[in-house]
């Protein structure tokens, strides 16, 4: 029962691992991603983190102590420490949320806001000192909020920031050379680790950009190579299936050892053509594909002159591909061999399925039986009933 | 009702290729039935003399409605008419819906020339009759309100839906065709005793245990 249909039988497991494979491969590139991006997204949080810590660093390491040591220099206290104030909310802010969101431009203001009212507080001879602590401090901020927007962000606010300084310069007329060369040296310095951190950053982003876009393509060749490779064994297999019967028949007509005028080599072509329409109907995606099976095998029939009638009863569980082989084999046969009439029922269970035929048809040829399905024929005056009956093995 | 007397019928079917092919098969049995009346509608069963038929062939899509006419049955078997649903319609859960109903018989039209004629001899005799479209919704039916039935029951009308001739069931289950017979009654009997109340049902078990088909113990 198993010899020569072993091969089908264990396609349902064979496919349910092929299908396995298909699924693991994307999958399986859909991690290495995920990792890649995991690695770049690790970098880009501690930059993030070491650029939170030099801000509060900054803070409380150097504006702190200048505001206290210069307290009594300041035109006005309050406005320090209330700029101050602001910029360590906005800190705080950034510790806690990762991306500032719909913040970003509110908190950009304020810190520019923050960085005006301390010029203001700290008076025209001694903006270019230690006493201006915020020219400094700044720049950080800027990192810390346009992090992710790359690097030209990150230049566009120092530049702003630097023309609000040299403006604020002018306007109160110390714009003198010692004080710009001052700010300058100043700026060179403070900008270079803050445009740094920015630059990696950028890279970083960058890194994991690309790697995700590797993987992506990857995994898509990936499954377009199982694709590819499936689309190959289906077609290997309905090959293997026709050479088995229809390949000889046809090497036995080209030969001259079949002859075409005998009755016996036209039915046996007829079963071949109702076959092949079988077989292009098993790669058919249906819903019901043994009524579509059937189908093909009523409809060789039908070409043939013969008129078919279709009953279906009953539930029917899914069946595998041989075992639907099985149940449509016999009566394909006598449907082809009718005479004038066959009458086809499906009745099915919820452990069983009979595909039955009663037709005007010579009584038919014994069929092996196959897959867990038992052939019966019976045949009274014109009539033969052929009968196909699948049960559940348990 | 009518036994040694003719038996007539109304035909309610909105086809004239179909009510013309059922008044034939009517005059040509043996002996005939009387064909009172025909229309499109359920009104020719009705009104005079469609209402003294015997027996009422009822098609269930009547104009262009695409919803079986449950409706027009349940009063037809609610005033005590013996119907017999003659339908397009080879879908099992209809066919099970008027039995439920308590339509006498359901033939699809392609049963009809062979199964016709014998169901309205039945319907007026209050005897089952179960055509094999009928058997194949029965034998197959899986909802909870059937009745039980024995194993043998089950095959028997399940070969007598595949087959259609109760000579090849009992020459493959190894019975005589009496033996055939008597199941598929049986069940159909015991369909009758489930369900809905129909004076049609009451008439059909009524009869089975008049003539032994079945004991009172038994449903």
């Amino acid at each position: 029962m198993r010899r020569g249909d072993g091969a089908e039988s264990a396609r349902p497991d064979r496919a349910a691992a092929r299908a396995g494979d298909a699924v693991a491969g994307p999958d399986g590139a859909a991690a290495r991603p995920g990792r890649r991006r995991g690695t770049a997204a690790v970098y880009l949080r501690g930059l993030r983190l070491a650029t939170v810590l030099i801000t509060f660093a900054g803070l409380f390491g150097l504006a702190l102590p200048v505001i206290v040591a210069h307290a009594e220099v300041y035109r006005s206290l309050t406005l320090e420490l209330v700029a101050f104030g602001i910029l360590l909310a906005v800190a705080v802010f950034c510790a806690v949320r990762a991306d500032p969101g719909r913040w970003r431009w509110p908190l950009l203001v304020l810190v520019f806001g923050a960085a005006l009212l301390a010029l203001t507080g700290v008076p025209p001879e001694l903006i270019v000192s230690r006493a201006e602590w915020s020219f400094m401090l700044l720049g950080w901020f800027g990192v810390l909020l346009l992090l992710d927007k790359g690097i030209g962000a990150v230049l566009a606010f120092l530049l702003v920031h630097a023309v609000i300084n040299v403006g604020q310069l002018v306007l109160v007329g110390q714009a003198d050379r010692a004080a710009l060369v001052g700010l300058l040296i100043a700026g060179v310095t403070v900008f270079g680790y803050q445009l740094a951190v920015a630059f990696a950053a950028g890279m970083l982003h960058r890194i994991a950009r690309v790697a995700a876009e590797t993987a992506r393509a990857e995994a898509r060749r990936r499954t377009a190579a199982v694709i590819t490779r499936e689309l190959q064994r289906d077609h290997e297999e309905r090959y293997a299936a026709l050479s088995r019967t229809a390949l000889p028949l046809l090497v036995d007509l080209a030969t001259g050892r079949a002859d075409p005028g005998e009755e016996r080599v036209r039915r046996l072509a007829a079963v071949e053509a109702a076959r092949m329409r079988r077989l292009f109907a098993e790669g058919d995606d249906v819903d019901d594909p043994l009524l579509h099976e059937l189908a093909a095998c009523i409809d060789s029939a039908q070409r043939g002159g013969v008129s078919v009638q279709l009953a279906v009863r009953g539930p029917r569980p899914p069946l595998d591909l041989a075992v639907r082989r099985a149940l449509t084999e016999p009566a394909l046969a006598a449907l082809v061999a009718a005479a004038s009439t066959a009458r086809v029922t499906v009745v099915g269970s919820a452990n069983a399925v009979t595909v039955s035929v009663v037709a005007d048809a010579p009584e038919p040829v014994p069929v092996a039986q196959a897959d867990g399905v038992v052939v019966t024929n019976l045949v009274n005056a014109d009539r033969v009933w052929v009968e196909a009956k699948w049960r559940a093995q348990n | 009702m009518a036994s040694a007397e003719l038996i007539t019928a109304v035909v309610v079917d909105d086809h004239p290729a179909i009510v013309a092919g059922v008044q034939a098969w009517c005059t040509l049995a043996d002996p005939p039935i009387e064909v009172l009346a025909t229309g499109p509608t359920p009104a020719a069963a009705w009104t005079d003399p469609g209402a003294r038929a015997d027996v009422v062939v009822l098609d269930l899509h009547l104009g262009q409605t695409a919803q079986p006419g449950y409706g027009d049955l349940t009063r037809l078997v609610d005033a005590g008419r013996q119907v017999i649903v003659y339908t397009m319609r080879d879908d099992a859960e209809t066919a099970l819906s008027c039995v439920d109903i308590g339509a006498f018989a359901y033939l699809t039209k392609a049963e009809g020339q062979t199964h016709l004629v014998a169901a309205i001899r039945a319907a007026a005799n209050n005897l089952p009759y179960t055509p094999p479209a009928l058997a194949g919704a029965i034998g197959a039916d899986t909802r909870s309100s059937r009745p039980r039935l024995a194993p043998r029951e089950e095959d028997v009308l399940i070969e007598w839906f595949t087959c259609e001739s109760k000579e090849m069931v009992a020459q493959k289950l190894g019975l005589s065709a009496r033996t055939v017979n008597t199941y598929i009654d049986r069940v159909r009997i015991k369909y009758a005793n489930v369900g809905r109340a129909a004076p049609t049902k009451a008439a059909l078990v009524a009869r089975a245990i008049q003539d032994g088909l079945v004991a009172l113990e038994d449903l």
